[in-house]
């Protein structure tokens, strides 16, 4: 399972708004670059985002999650500024 | 006695908040024969005349939009086919220089189609031509209403009669009227204005007004609102009061009684904390403010903002529910700001049947006990 996104472009208007458009036809428009940097910050808030990562990367290698000793005592760490930002040990 | 915990005056949803900051969700339209639909039932029976949408961005010089009505297929996608009046499509063109980008836009039907109460229908926007220099971003989605949205949703398909893929993440953003009624999430904009007690307006909040055919008295218990939380040693002051100001009730908030603070975006309830709440009548204006009583608070108060005053009227209480601001804490408030919808949603205490004769105007009311 992977699941991946691509940036096309982010483009700021005279009006101060910002637009971020993604691959798949989708984006988003903040009101300002303040809001987007916000946003891109948002990880820092969102604490159960390792937590699923690592019950994810569970799944991955026990389907139907029969085998806890694949994941017991594993730690997932998620460091978005690493050049590798996932590792679990 | 019972507790009114949710009201519905009007029509719309509820927006709650679940991501982490403020942003219009976008779908782009940039190839010959690029769709976009949003899906929903007709609230009530009546003639459909005009459909609307939040146009993010024009770049360069896109091809022409049909926007129209269609049908549902089994697999819930648009079926393809316009809806049809006397032989007419019920659709409309519209040419990238009738909008205007950021905002909602309306656009009456060349020929009005009339939907049958709770049918399924989309509202589809199809572009003639466009390429990566020229294009549209359609508004599609709340990106900060994101609740894990299952119904109504938008889905967008590409290059004529590719697969349909469905939104189901943000709630959408979209519009229909049946006359001077509006239905939908008509969204303009949306933002917080972030306040201190040394800004130009140091209190803003949500003017109201129930319908005196509603019931004869009420009470409100506090409020339910999307606010940015200050930094932590800062007193928010909540006040119930009247048009010109004469106070009826408040209760500080310490801002430590926040989960995170000097965040953007949170749901927060809170009530009065008086002995006796005070009672109200229907048919008279109230407003419920927040106040920053230090400087640096930046306490904010999460806001939709309409194309139009008239588009309020989607919304739960409709167009006699708006922003109130107020400047200094004292006098009258300013309630120039009728486009403008606070996101927030009272709690209501208790609710007497009206006087007289007669059952009151067929609003829907949900209780809890």
């Amino acid at each position: 399972m992977a699941i991946s996104a691509t940036l096309i472009d982010v483009v700021t208007y005279p009006d101060g708004r910002v637009s971020v458009r993604f691959g798949d036809k989708t984006g988003m428009t903040f009101a300002s670059s303040d809001e987007l940097l916000v946003y891109a910050k948002s990880l820092e808030e969102d604490l159960d985002i390792a937590k699923k990562l690592l019950l994810g990367w569970w799944q991955a290698r026990s389907p139907d999650l029969s085998n806890l000793n694949l994941v017991k005592g594993k730690t997932l760490t998620f460091d978005i500024s690493s050049p590798n930002p996932i590792r679990v040990q | 006695m019972a507790d009114v915990r949710f009201f519905t005056g009007g029509h719309g949803h509820i927006l709650e908040t679940y991501g982490s900051t403020v942003a219009i969700g976008t779908s782009t339209l940039d190839a010959t024969g690029d769709r976009l639909a949003f899906v929903f039932q007709a609230k009530e029976a009546g003639a459909i005349d005009t459909l609307g949408f939040h146009i993010d961005t024009i770049t360069g010089a896109p091809g022409d939009i049909t926007i129209g009505l269609q049908g549902l297929g089994t697999t819930g996608n648009a079926d393809g086919t316009w809806k049809q009046s006397g032989g007419n499509n019920c659709t409309a063109t519209i040419a990238y220089g009738d909008m205007t980008a950021g905002t909602f836009f309306w656009k009456a039907l060349s020929y009005s189609y009339t939907a049958t109460r709770g049918e399924w229908l989309a509202i589809v926007l199809q572009i003639a031509s466009g390429d990566v220099s020229n294009l549209y971003l359609i508004g599609s989605n709340c990106a900060m209403a994101t609740y894990r949205n299952g119904f109504p949703y938008h889905e967008i398909s590409s290059d004529s009669g590719g697969t349909w893929t469905k939104g189901s993440t943000n709630g959408p953003i979209f519009g229909y009227k049946i006359g001077s009624k509006v239905f939908g999430t008509p969204i303009s904009s949306y933002a917080y204005a972030a306040f201190s007690s040394d800004s130009t307006y140091d209190e803003y909040g949500l003017r109201f007004l129930l319908n005196g055919a509603m019931g004869d008295k009420f009470k409100i218990a506090g409020v339910r609102g999307i606010f940015c939380s200050p930094p932590t040693g800062k007193t928010i002051r909540m006040r119930l009061a009247t048009e010109d100001g004469t106070e009826l009730a408040t209760t500080d908030i310490d801002s430590d009684h926040f989960s995170t603070a000097s965040s953007t975006i949170k749901t927060c309830e809170y009530y009065f904390n008086t002995e006796t709440l005070p009672e109200l009548s229907f048919g008279t204006a109230y407003i419920i403010a927040f106040e920053a009583l230090n400087t640096s608070s930046n306490w904010g108060l999460h806001c939709l903002y309409m194309t139009e005053a008239a588009d309020l009227g989607a919304y739960n209480g409709g167009a006699e529910f708006y922003r109130a601001k107020r400047a200094d804490h004292t006098g009258a408030y300013t309630l120039t700001d009728t486009h403008i919808r606070p996101c927030m949603e009272l709690i209501f205490s208790e609710w007497t049947e009206p006087t007289g004769s007669g059952p009151p105007s067929p609003y829907n009311i949900a209780l809890t006990l």
